[in-house]
């Protein structure tokens, strides 16, 4: 212990210095393992069935006639040819509809602060609570995305508290309706927690199933990266007509006929994603097909040019910045390795003029050694310390990074001991015998 | 007691030439008490010649004994035989300036603490170094610090004394009461070998031994 103390005191800045550098090294490496696990589990989760992926948007043709729009919506038999549409889009094996929209919902007694207000962090001033004029109860229309389950699945979305949507469970008739939180509404709601919300008029019952990760985003409106922490992630219903049911012949009060025509629409009015290799005419023919089939033509194709050009783009950057941010780290680890080796070896030939009395004092190997491991384990306990409050401080830090960081620092102290073991008896000149040798110091 | 029988060492100059510095030497210091000088031109091997003894070099031929018994090559063997025997005073005292003389003296002890500190404090002494156990070695004259040196190789008590130029550095007066001192080590039973090239310092012991020719050859004793 005193030569410890001793050690200290003469070696320290060099021992503190390579603690530093050590713990450095490794907190940078265990962040950049984190990011690049974390950014290959985005690429292959999110980016894989995005990239192999070109986009179209369909849209109805009523836009620019009102009229036509309302007769439509109060049709029940066109309705449900309408209906029929989007379920043959959703069977198609050649396309994929991703219907979503981001609606603001209405929501009684809404827990939330102004962030989650549809207007927050727009042009438009921040509305916040107001008083609903027919039934006095305090609203906050607040962000919202509706999507379908395929929109779901093809963004790679998921749940990371709680439980993913229940589709099945999904039924806009009786107004219960399972939802997604986006990660900022952590603490503000639970899961099974219920907000009374409004959609197009329709009083709906949504409770909370679970929340998304923070990360969470979807392509939206030419956004790539569309994010959804502050927002209620309503699902569309996984049909609109029951197989084998006679729409036409189902009663519909006024208001949810209404509704379901809104709703309806808004479904319609979709992405559609399609093969990189199929080409807009081999689209187009599908759509014609589907429309002709289930009667329902009066929609049209806009293509996405931007879409494909744009996320090509940030997935190249992404992947070539993670290869860059691989490789400077590797050429850092490296550095401080050689550092860390370097001052060792300096350590040591200060250590150098005590180990020469011990020598001729004849201390055993043994016990300088121990006395070197002694020193080294301090040493590396220190580093742990200031590796593990380093690892503290860094953001969005994986367990698996973590204990990569802690096995790494096992892996350097037992190779430093080596080194300094070799160090040492290099310096007792300990290697093989023969009655032949250089000169000693000042020896001959 | 200490013997050398039938030596042979090479060596490999700098510049890759091999050369011989033992060939077939032999030596031998029996009587408890007793003292040898080893004269020599500078670069014969005297301080080789000590380091063998001592065991510190154990690239050689031949044989190394100690009370009749040949001594082992491995390193722990002979740092065994140091620690039980040796006392080995070198010619640049060796003292580590970032702790005190008394602590420098402490790292040639063996044994409980408190013993070793009164031990330390009693060869300090012998050594005329009384009140400079808190001392820095930065501060003591070459005297004093080759005398600090000699306490470090004393306070285990050790059976034999093997010293590399041990007045090298010290003035007449220093160099009287070093070698007053190792009278009164002989005086105790110890051995001593003494590497020197002073002529005044070999005549201190009871033999002198001129290292040429790759071996030793005894000297007239003048006295």
């Amino acid at each position: 212990m005193r030569e410890i103390l001793y050690d200290i005191r003469r070696n320290g800045a060099l021992i503190l210095l390579r603690i530093l550098i050590v713990a450095l090294a490794l907190v940078s490496t265990v962040t950049t393992v984190s990011f690049t696990e974390s950014t290959t589990g985005t690429l292959d989760s999110q980016f894989s069935a995005r990239a192999e992926n070109n986009l179209a948007q369909l849209i109805d043709t009523y836009y620019d006639d009102p009229d036509a729009f309302l007769a439509i919506r109060n049709n029940p038999e066109a309705m449900a040819q309408v209906s029929g549409f989007y379920d043959a889009l959703t069977r198609s094996t050649a396309l994929t509809p991703l219907s979503m929209f981001d609606q603001a919902v209405p929501v009684q007694e809404f827990r939330g602060d102004d962030r989650f207000d549809h207007t927050f962090g727009t042009d438009l001033d921040v509305v916040g609570r107001y008083a609903d004029a027919v039934t006095g109860t305090t609203l906050m229309n607040v962000k919202s995305m509706q999507m379908s389950r395929q929109a779901f699945e093809f963004y790679g979305l998921t749940a990371s508290a709680g439980e993913a949507i229940s589709w099945a469970e999904v039924d806009y008739a009786s107004g219960m309706v399972p939802v997604l939180l986006g990660s900022d509404y952590q603490g503000v709601y639970a899961v099974g927690d219920t907000l009374r919300g409004d959609l197009y008029g329709n009083v709906l019952d949504l409770t909370v199933s679970g929340f998304l990760p923070p990360e969470s985003a979807v392509y939206y409106r030419g956004e790539i990266n569309t994010f959804l922490r502050d927002r209620i992630v309503m699902p569309y219903p996984e049909t609109l007509v029951q197989p084998g049911e006679d729409t036409a012949a189902v009663e519909l009060t006024p208001k949810y006929q209404s509704f379901l025509g809104i709703l309806t629409f808004a479904m319609i009015n979709t992405d559609l994603a399609f093969p990189l290799e199929t080409t807009t005419d081999e689209l187009l023919a599908e759509l014609t097909r589907i429309g002709q089939q289930t009667g329902f033509t009066q929609h049209a194709l806009i293509g996405v040019p931007l879409y494909l050009t744009q996320f090509a783009l940030v997935r190249q950057i992404v992947v070539d910045n993670l290869a860059l941010v691989s490789a400077v780290q590797v050429l850092m680890l490296i550095a401080a390795l050689v550092a860390a080796v370097f001052i060792s070896y300096h350590v040591h030939r200060r250590r150098l003029p005590r180990v020469r009395i011990l020598e001729v004092l004849g201390a055993p190997t043994r016990a300088l050694i121990r006395e070197r491991q002694c020193a080294s384990a301090a040493e590396y306990t220190l580093t742990l310390a200031l590796f593990g409050l380093g690892v503290s401080l860094s953001p969005a830090l994986g367990i698996r990074a973590a204990l990569i960081g802690i096995g790494a620092l096992i892996v350097w102290f037992l190779l430093d001991i080596g080194v300094q073991r070799w160090f040492l008896l290099r310096a007792l000149d300990l290697g093989p015998r023969s009655a032949t040798d250089t000169p000693q110091r000042g020896s001959a | 007691m200490i013997t050398l029988e039938h030596i042979g060492k090479t060596i490999t100059e700098p510049n890759g030439t091999a050369r011989v510095l033992f060939e077939d030497l032999s030596f031998a210091l029996v009587e408890p008490g007793s003292s040898v000088a080893v004269l020599g031109r500078s670069g014969s091997g005297k301080t080789t010649l000590l380091r063998i003894l001592a065991g510190l070099d154990t690239r050689f031929e031949g044989t190394h004994r100690y009370h009749g018994a040949a001594l082992s090559r491995r390193y722990e063997d002979m740092a065994r035989h140091r620690r039980d025997h040796i006392g080995f005073i070198t010619q640049h005292y060796d003292l580590l300036g970032d702790r005190s003389v008394l602590s420098n003296v402490l790292m040639g002890a063996r044994g409980r603490r408190s013993a070793e500190r009164r031990r330390a404090s009693e060869y300090l002494e012998l050594v005329g170094l009384t009140g400079f156990e808190r001392k820095r070695p930065s501060v003591l004259s070459g005297g004093e610090a080759q005398r600090v040196a000699i306490a470090r190789a004393l306070v285990s008590e050790p059976a034999v004394i093997l010293a590399d130029e041990p007045t090298g550095a010290l003035d007449e007066d220093t160099e009287e009461a070093v070698l007053t001192l190792f009278r009164t080590l002989q005086d105790r039973g110890c051995q001593l070998v003494i590497v020197t090239h002073s002529e005044r310092v070999a005549r201190h012991c009871d033999a002198q031994l001129l290292l040429t020719d790759r071996a030793l050859t005894p000297l007239p004793t003048p006295r």
